[in-house]
Parts: structure tokens; C-alpha cells; sequence
């Protein structure tokens, strides 16, 4: 046999092998009922604004506190490790990664969708104002 | 609808930048149709035609760009890409990178760096130019058309081509603005975002589009060479280009990560990104594809592979740019651009040049010609086949976990249910696969010096190379062994990376020392090419061990000890430190204290003092200052960008960055707002008096009638008071409070001062006015005369007339033409205090202003009401109010957030400078490699 079909038998073989594994690495956006207890999921949502949004950085830096509502309009409060991000409260949704513990969900892992980031609609209605 | 003539409008840059757009257009139709005619005919007044067509070409972009330039410089926010990307703030150097921070900015950067290369193409004359040109032309074509900004409208049917970044605002959008005929005065610019607003990004994104445009010239040579069936002599050319390209796009990806490193808070150069990914791919199959080019350039193999990878490396540049600017990326890049209609364009874009490689290498494939014999196991080309697999192989991966937002939206047509996969944890799944890749490319790498190309004979090689290879790995044994004391290696596979990276290193240096510097005779390799390709391989190798170094042994520095339960799990690192100005904190060996912070501009600088301490925690072992800052947006209401500062050394860099501040100071309608939702008491007490307040003692100290505070600029008119309050509490702190009020016509405006330590924050009331400062008519005033020196007593006051002074003009409360006089009195008092009063005397318009002063422990008046220019002698009132000891009224609201806290992150990145010398020493291998093929020739 040849050694190129060698080769490429190895490659395939190691192909497969690495797609298994790495199919662990994937998961699904999941909603928080779907969440078990202690396993690391996906959950897009939106910050509930009507709730309290808790960051005290003289207590500790480290903690952000809030509530979420999932695709599916289940809410629950969120833990995130690590500083407030800069126009949290303007947030169009929310993408967290991390686990329920109890009745809170904790992340370390947390994006923002942020209207208009680059654009500059805000100015141009402020001109229009002004004429 | 009525037509509107517009003012103020500059549109000659419109329409002539839309006749270029066009005239480029169709002249590079031309130069493609000549260029192909010129093929066909062989023959060169067709070629000559091409190159005039193609130039015309480059020089109308020329044109278009400079057009740009000069609306951007001169501010004509008429034009939708100015008005998007510039504002009058925007220093001139930051002009380039607001030219290529849009999309259709940065298809000209593109654009411009094909034409020079063209250029170069034409003037080395060589007889692939028609045919190279041909493709370059279609390349250029699809390009020029994302910038046409055409309508066609057929029916109901419509469809836009393209962007045209001269168009103007009131064409791209209909809002009522446009129905005001002036309403170019009323524009703003929008500004450069201020993340980009950085040195890296003026010389990161030209570099990196050189980059990409030199992606094209191999694979339009692969295309020429099938389409005119020349399938040897292309591989000479082609491996020069594929060189410089490969050590352009190097530069380009690694400055970069250099930005990211330096600019970005993530704390690190590389996140997996798929923006990042994307552009990274390309370059690795073009790695391979200069391999594989070696190989067919010394052997007769793998001339099918190199069409491949040239070819590949091309097509996933185009699919890099589909994915970065359809917008597709938006749920999980930091770095996309936005959304501009252009996909169907850049479907077409990438679909168009896989259709057209795939069908012109499928007629031609039968005749390149391959040897019928396989490699020998001990040949060098064999084992560098393998690595050009194995890079593939990588590619393979990085782009099928990166694609996974568009597997997730071509599901999603079908499926509307479908909500789509993510990977959990991006950088460690990266990581985990590539290092392997990592291992495999050094040990390839390596031990590919021990062969020679065309060995038929695989038994040679364990003849003398068999020493040599024994001798490298008892070396890279104990090199590993020395590396492994200050890496600390935490499992088999860092041991098996690091091995593989010292291989290469020291398999590389051993062969130049032996091989090339012991043999100068005839037989001899080649030693200059051997040295551009020790210095690539060398180079992966310390970028191999920097990315151990500073990945696995990456500390933080701002390491909260005091963690609290239950809210996260026990290896959730906690990265961020609070500090509170001027007390310092330790951490992990550092004394930290944050000192001061300084406004400039948009910028808040954060001075941070480092103290490192031995283990005694007695001596310092080294002290530094590291002041990071965060960039307010451009209208300074919130904050846009943090900017992290490292120091380095030469084994490390201490990396900082402001992670948060009060939300006072993130955002001014928040500091607006606490500040209208505090809760402010009003406290009054005579002056002489202490009183307590909350857990601490006020007692006021001095009154001003003049203001110094941050937020207040004196205006002539204004009629300011500032008091001192003494505020101690029972642990020993202390503070003087300064607040201050000001009345300016007819308004009060107050400005408080803000005490952390007391969590309190201090306002003047406005009844403090009219208790410490009587108003001049309920004051009885009796004048007296008196001359410079002269003494004289009143109500028990000793009161003397020192002299005149002339006002200096650049005072404050003097307006332009004024003339001010003040004079100097003494004022003692029955117990012998005494007081120094300045009353002034301001001439404006012939009228007379006298500006009175006061004791106000005394409520003592004394005022300038007349001075005779011959005598010298001065009318001077003065007046005692009866009632005697006036009451302060303050306002202060307790309970205050603290304004002088930060939360840091500092980490330790041991090893990173082996980062980039080693991805500097390979691009400089590689440019080597280019620049020793060109002499050459």
C-alpha cells in the first residue's frame, strides 16, 4: 500500500477522533429550566430592568448581581464573577456561560449585545433636534 | 417633492470621486479583457493595452483615496464616511485610521496595495505578467464593485452594489433634517471609536491588508500557470511571493496581537477570536504551500499540493473577509464590523474564485505531471510533505470550530427552531487541540534538518545523521531539564511541547554549526538558505516556549485572598483587587497604592505605585509606577475604552488595568443623578462654634471670597465664596473640606466637596450669604478720608491706610479697558488681633465699582468709595454689623459611595518577550527567505 494512503487513513482516523472529542467542547444556547444543576451551560436572555442590579465594588469587586430573563421569560438571578462592564444597563441581551447553583446562576463567562456600538445614530438625532 | 438648494455643501469631491469610481471600473474590464487577448495572441501591444488600463486603474483609486483624505482632513460632514468616522476633536494622526475603520475604507486599502504590487509585477516585465494580471484584474474587480454604491432597480426589484464612501449623508438616508437647506452646519461628526484610537492601529490594519493582498499574487499565479500550462517554471516566481507574503501577513496578524496585548484589558495577545482565527488560517496553509514549493522546487513532488494551498490560502483570505464584515459574527466577536448589506457580494466574492479554481485545476489536473514513485521515508521531502499536513490539518480545525456561527445560521434556514451551538470554553478548546499541532511542528520541523532531498537510499540515515540526531536530543534533554526549573510544567503534554520546541531549536542551531559552518567546500548546502530557515524554525520554537511560559505559568498578581462562599465555585479565580487611594494594599508579594489619578483630556491616568518585597516582606526588592487609564467616550459622558500599561522585563511583564471605577466617574448621568437623589441636610451653627455631625466634628475654619474646584471657571460678575471645614472623626481621620458657591447673575451654583473617609459630601447653602456677607444696604457705612500712612480708630478698631495698589490687569475680575485700584488697610482690633483688607475700586466706562472686603469673624465692612487724584486722599467706608456672631448654613449629605476606589487586575505574564522574538525571528525567516531568492535571480 502506499504510504500517502497510509498517511491519510491516520489523518481521517485522528479527524474523527478529535470531532468526537471536540463535540464535548459544543454545546446548545439552553434556557434556564433546561440548566441542570451544576453543569456548564449556554443561556442567552435579557437583563430584567424592572429587578435590583447589585455591584458593589467597596464590598467586593468580584460580584455582579442581577436578574435574567431567558428565550423562554424564566428569570433568575444571576452571580457574575468580575467587574461591572461598562453599559451593562443598556444591554440588548445578554449571553452568559456558566452553571446554576441552587436557585442563582453563576458565570464568570458573560457578552453583551449593545446597541449602535460603532454607529452614530445618537448624534445625528441630537443635530436633527437641534435644527 | 420640492428640490432643496442645500448651502454650505462641498460636492465637487462627489462627483468626480464617482466618475473615478466608475472609470476604475470599467478600465480594469479592460485590462482584464487585454490581458486575456494578449494571452491568447501572445501577443504584447494587447499587454501594453492592459497595463495602460490597469494603471489608470490604480491612479483613479489614488485619485478617490486623496479625495477621501481631503474631506476627512477638511471635516465635510456632509459625506456620510466623514460624518461616521471623523469629529473636530479627532487629532490629525488618527486621520489613517479613521480612513480604514469602514468597511469600504479598508476594500481601498486593499484596493491600493494590489495596484502597488501590480506595479511591480509590470515593472519586473517577466512573461507572467498577462497572464498573473489577468486574475489579479478579476481579483481587483470584484473588489472596486463593493465600493461602486449602484442602484439597479428593475420593478419592484432592487439591489444595491456596493458602498461608495463619497457619498453624501443626505443620499444614504431621508430623515427631516435634509428638509433644512443649511443643515450642513448643524452636523457633527460621530469620531473614531475610541478603542481604535491607538498608534497600533494606524500601521497594524495597512499591514495587515499588504498582507492580504499578497495572499492573491500566488494564488493568481497557480490560476495563470494552469490557464497558460506552465506547470514548472511558475514554482520559481511563486515561492519568492509566497515568502514575502507569508512574512507580511506574519507582521500584520502579530501587530495585532501586539494591540490586543497592549490596548485591549483581556490580558493576553491571543483569544481565539474569530476574527482573529480567520486571518491567522491563511497564513499557516500559505506556510504550507511555501513547504510544499520547496519540495517541487528541489524534487518533482508535490507540484499538485502547492496549487492547493496557494490556492486554499487565497480563498480562506476571502472567506476571513466574508465572515468579518457580513456581520455574521456579531454574537461572538469583539471585532466585527458592522453590517452593510454586502454579503450577497461576498458570497458572491468567495463562491465566484472557488468555482473558477476548482473547474480550471479539474481540466488541467491530467496534465501536471507527478513522479509514479512515492517519496523515500528518508527523504527530506517526505518529511516535509508531512508537516505541510499537518498545518492543514490545523487549519482544518481552527476554521471548522470557528465556522460554527454559520453552521448555526444555515441550519437555522432550514430550521427556524433551531437555536444553535457554542463552545463553552473557546480559548482551552483551541488550545487543547493545537498544541498537539504545536508538538508535531516541532518535531517535523526538527528533525527534517537530518534528511537530504531525493535520498532514494533510507538506510543512509542511520549513518551519520544517526550521531548527530543522538546528540541534539541528549541536549534538548538538558536544556528541558534547565527550562523545566523555571517553567514548572503542570502535565505530560506541556513536557512533550516544550521537548518538541527545544528540538527544533537545537536541531536547527547543531546543523548550521556543523553542516554549514564545517563544510566550506563545494558540496556545501546552500548556507544563506539554511540560515533563513534555522531562523523561521528557531523562531516557532522560543514563540513555543513564550506561549508555555506566559500561558501556564500566567499569575495574578491582584489575587483576592478574602473569598466568600457559596457564590461561585471553588476554581473560579478571583482576579480583581480594590484599592483605595493612598492605602496601600498587598498582593502576592506587591505592596500596591494608588496614588493619584490625573485628568488629561478624554484620558483618566491612575497612578499605581509597585513595591515588590522579599519574603520577610521587609526589604524592597523593586519599586515601579504604572499608570493605566481609561478613555472617556467623545463626548465625555461615559467611558469608551480602558487602556491597560505593562512594564516590562526582560523574563516578564507586569500587566495592569482599571477594571472598574464609582459608577460616578463610568458614566456622568449616574453622577448627575446620585447627585440630585442625595439626601442633603441643612445644618447651621455659629461660626466660632464646633459641632458634631453623623460620627465626626465640623468646625469651620476659613472664608474666601474666591473659589478653587475642578468643575468651577470664573467668570467676570461672579461673586464666589469658598469655606474651610475642619472634619476629624474618633479613628484619627482627618480632612479640610473646601466647598464652595457661587452667585452668577441671578443663579446659585454650588459646588460641593467630597470626603471619602467621612463618606460625606458638603455643600455651602445660599443663607450662608446673607449671614456671613451682609448685602451693602443693610449695612450703615460711615466714610472716612485718609491718605497713604495715615491712622485713625473706628468703633473701637485701630484701623491703617498702608497704600495704594494698581490692580494687575490680568485679574480676574477685570474686564478689558478697566482700571482697578486696591487699597491696603490694617485692622486691629481691642485685643490686639489684626486683619489685612484689600477693598477695591474698578473704573469700567467711566463708572465706578467699589468691590468691598470684610472681617468676617467680625463682621467688619470696609469699602473704596472715592479716591482724588490730587491729594492721594481716599474716601474709605467702613461698617460694623451689631450682630455678632454670624451662623454657617451647610448642607451635607451622609452616607456618600466612595469616590476613590479601583478595581485592578495585575498579572504576571512570565515569558512573553520569547512570544514575539520568536514570531519576529520567523518572519524574519521568512522575508530572508524572499529577499536571498530575489538576489538570486
Amino acid at each position: 500500500m502506499k504510504k500517502i494512503y497510509i498517511i491519510g487513513l491516520c489523518a481521517i482516523a485522528a479527524g474523527i477522533f478529535i470531532l468526537i472529542t471536540a463535540l464535548k467542547d459544543v454545546s446548545t444556547y439552553v434556557t434556564f429550566s433546561d440548566a441542570l444543576e451544576g453543569k456548564k451551560v449556554t443561556v442567552t436572555g435579557v437583563l430584567s430592568k424592572d429587578k435590583e442590579i447589585v455591584y458593589n465594588p467597596e464590598i467586593d469587586e468580584n460580584l455582579l448581581t442581577f436578574f435574567m430573563k431567558d428565550n423562554d421569560g424564566t428569570e433568575r438571578k444571576v452571580n457574575y464573577i468580575g467587574a461591572k462592564p461598562q453599559d451593562f444597563e443598556m444591554s440588548e441581551s445578554i449571553v452568559v456561560t456558566g452553571k446554576m447553583l441552587g436557585e442563582t446562576f453563576v458565570t464568570e463567562d458573560m457578552l453583551l449585545k449593545c446597541p449602535s456600538k460603532y454607529k452614530g445614530e445618537e448624534e445625528l438625532v441630537n443635530a436633527q433636534n437641534n435644527g | 417633492m420640492v428640490e432643496i438648494d442645500y448651502v454650505g455643501e462641498l460636492l465637487w469631491p462627489k462627483y468626480i470621486g464617482q466618475f473615478l469610481l466608475i472609470a476604475a471600473f470599467f478600465s480594469t474590464i479592460l485590462s482584464a479583457i487585454s490581458y486575456y487577448l494578449s494571452n491568447k495572441l501572445q501577443n504584447n501591444s494587447w499587454k501594453k493595452l492592459g497595463n495602460l488600463a490597469f494603471s489608470f486603474q490604480g491612479i483613479s483609486m489614488l485619485s478617490v483615496i486623496a479625495l477621501i483624505f481631503y474631506v476627512m482632513i477638511q471635516k465635510h460632514y456632509e459625506y456620510s464616511y466623514v460624518q461616521a468616522h471623523v469629529n473636530d476633536a479627532l487629532p490629525f494622526q488618527y486621520v489613517f485610521s479613521a480612513f480604514w475603520e469602514g468597511q469600504e475604507g479598508s476594500f481601498m486599502l486593499w484596493i491600493f496595495w494590489h495596484n502597488i504590487l501590480a506595479w511591480i509585477i509590470m515593472w519586473k516585465n517577466s512573461k507572467w505578467v498577462a497572464p498573473v494580471l489577468f486574475y489579479l484584474s478579476l481579483i481587483q474587480l470584484v473588489l472596486l464593485s463593493m465600493i461602486q454604491g449602484i442602484y439597479f432597480i428593475i420593478g419592484d426589484w432592487f439591489y444595491k452594489l456596493g458602498s461608495n464612501p463619497l457619498s453624501l449623508l443626505r443620499d444614504t438616508m431621508d430623515i427631516p433634517l435634509f428638509s433644512n437647506a443649511e443643515y450642513v452646519t448643524l452636523l457633527e461628526g460621530t469620531g473614531l471609536n475610541p478603542l481604535l484610537q491607538n498608534y497600533w492601529m494606524t500601521i497594524h490594519p495597512p499591514v495587515l491588508f499588504l498582507g492580504f493582498a499578497s495572499v492573491s499574487i500566488p494564488f493568481c499565479f497557480a490560476l495563470a500557470s494552469l490557464h497558460t500550462k506552465e506547470y514548472r517554471s511558475w514554482l520559481k516566481p511563486t515561492l519568492r511571493w509566497g515568502l514575502f507574503s507569508a512574512s507580511i501577513l506574519g507582521i500584520g496578524i502579530l501587530m495585532g496581537a501586539a494591540w490586543a496585548y497592549e490596548a485591549l484589558t483581556f490580558g493576553g495577545y491571543w483569544a481565539w477570536d474569530p476574527v482573529e482565527n480567520t486571518s491567522l488560517v491563511p497564513w499557516i496553509t500559505l506556510v504550507a504551500g511555501i513547504h510544499t514549493n520547496l519540495i517541487a522546487r528541489n524534487t518533482k513532488y508535490s507540484v499538485k499540493s502547492t496549487y492547493w494551498f496557494y490556492i486554499l490560502s487565497f480563498l480562506l483570505i476571502v472567506y476571513s473577509t466574508t465572515l468579518t464584515r457580513s456581520g455574521i459574527l456579531g454574537d461572538t466577536s469583539v471585532h466585527a464590523f458592522t453590517e452593510m448589506g454586502l454579503e450577497s457580494q461576498l458570497a458572491f466574492f468567495i463562491g465566484f474564485f472557488s468555482i473558477l479554481s476548482i473547474v480550471l485545476y479539474a481540466i488541467r489536473s491530467g496534465q501536471i505531471d507527478a513522479p509514479k514513485k512515492e517519496e523515500s521515508i528518508g527523504s527530506k521531502e517526505f518529511w516535509m510533505f508531512i508537516g505541510s499536513l499537518v498545518l492543514l490539518f490545523s487549519a482544518i480545525m481552527i476554521t471548522a470550530s470557528s465556522s460554527l456561527p454559520i453552521f448555526n445560521k444555515l441550519i437555522a434556514l432550514f430550521n427556524p427552531d433551531f437555536i444553535g451551538y457554542v463552545i463553552d470554553d473557546v480559548v482551552e478548546h483551541y488550545n487543547k487541540y493545537q498544541l498537539w499541532i504545536g508538538v508535531l511542528i516541532g518535531f517535523l520541523s526538527g528533525i527534517s534538518i537530518f534528511f537530504r532531498y531525493n535520498e532514494k537510499n533510507a538506510k543512509r540515515f542511520w549513518g551519520k545523521p544517526k550521531t548527530h540526531l543522538l546528540f541534539v536530543t541528549i541536549a534538548t534533554g538538558v536544556a528541558h531539564f534547565a527550562l523545566n526549573l523555571w517553567l514548572k510544567l503542570t502535565g505530560f503534554q506541556f513536557h512533550l511541547l516544550l521537548f518538541s520546541a527545544l528540538f527544533t531549536i537545537i536541531a536547527s542551531l547543531e546543523h548550521i554549526f556543523f553542516y554549514t559552518m564545517a563544510k566550506k567546500g563545494s558540496q556545501a548546502p546552500k548556507k544563506s538558505n539554511y540560515l533563513a530557515s534555522v531562523l523561521a524554525h528557531g523562531g516557532f520554537g522560543l514563540m513555543i516556549i513564550g506561549v508555555i511560559a506566559s500561558g501556564l505559568n500566567k499569575k495574578y498578581i491582584s489575587e483576592n485572598q478574602f473569598v466568600m462562599d457559596g457564590i461561585m465555585d471553588e476554581e473560579a479565580a478571583r482576579k480583581n483587587i480594590t484599592l483605595l487611594k493612598n492605602r496601600p494594599m498587598f498582593m502576592n508579594g506587591y505592596w500596591v497604592t494608588y496614588s493619584r489619578d490625573t485628568v488629561i483630556g478624554q484620558n483618566k491616568y491612575f497612578d499605581l505605585d509597585f513595591r515588590k518585597v522579599d519574603a520577610s516582606g521587609k526589604d524592597t526588592l523593586d519599586a515601579f509606577q504604572l499608570t493605566p487609564n481609561v478613555l472617556y467616550s467623545n463626548d465625555l459622558t461615559k467611558i469608551a475604552a480602558r487602556n491597560p500599561a505593562t512594564r516590562h522585563f526582560f523574563l516578564k511583564d507586569i500587566f495592569v488595568s482599571v477594571e472598574s471605577l464609582p459608577l460616578a466617574q463610568q458614566d456622568i448621568k449616574f453622577a448627575q443623578e446620585m447627585e440630585d437623589t442625595l439626601n442633603y441636610e441643612i445644618v447651621s451653627f455659629p461660626y466660632d462654634e464646633t459641632i458634631q455631625h453623623d460620627n465626626y466634628s465640623i468646625s469651620l475654619k476659613d472664608i474666601q471670597f474666591s473659589a478653587s474646584h475642578p468643575d468651577y471657571s470664573p467668570e467676570t460678575g461672579d461673586v464666589p465664596m469658598q469655606i474651610s471645614l475642619e472634619l476629624k472623626d474618633s479613628v484619627g481621620n482627618y480632612a479640610l473640606a473646601k466647598p464652595a458657591i457661587v452667585l452668577r447673575n441671578t443663579v446659585v451654583y454650588k459646588y460641593h466637596a467630597h470626603e471619602d473617609n467621612f463618606h460625606s459630601r458638603f455643600r455651602v447653602n445660599e443663607r450662608s450669604y446673607d449671614e456671613l456677607i451682609k448685602p451693602d444696604i443693610a449695612l450703615e457705612y460711615l466714610p472716612k478720608i485718609m491718605t497713604q500712612g495715615s491712622e485713625i480708630g473706628f468703633e473701637g478698631y485701630q484701623i491703617k491706610f498702608i497704600q495704594f495698589n494698581k490692580m494687575n490687569p490680568t485679574d480676574p475680575l477685570l474686564k478689558k479697558e478697566d482700571i482697578g485700584v486696591e487699597c491696603q488697610l490694617i485692622i486691629k482690633d481691642k485685643e490686639g488681633r489684626q486683619k489685612q483688607l484689600t477693598p477695591k475700586f474698578i473704573i469700567r466706562n467711566n463708572q465706578i465699582i467699589p468691590l468691598r472686603d470684610m472681617w468676617w469673624q467680625e463682621s467688619f465692612y470696609a469699602r473704596l468709595t472715592k479716591i482724588d487724584p490730587e491729594s492721594g486722599a481716599a474716601t474709605i467706608e467702613f461698617a460694623k454689623d451689631k450682630q455678632d456672631r454670624p451662623n454657617v448654613f451647610l448642607e451635607i449629605a451622609t452616607n456618600v459611595p466612595r469616590q476613590d476606589i479601583l478595581a485592578i487586575q495585575a498579572i504576571e505574564f512570565p515569558g512573553i518577550n520569547f512570544v514575539w522574538l520568536g514570531c519576529i525571528l520567523m518572519m524574519i525567516g521568512l522575508g530572508f527567505g524572499m529577499v536571498l531568492r530575489l538576489s538570486k535571480s
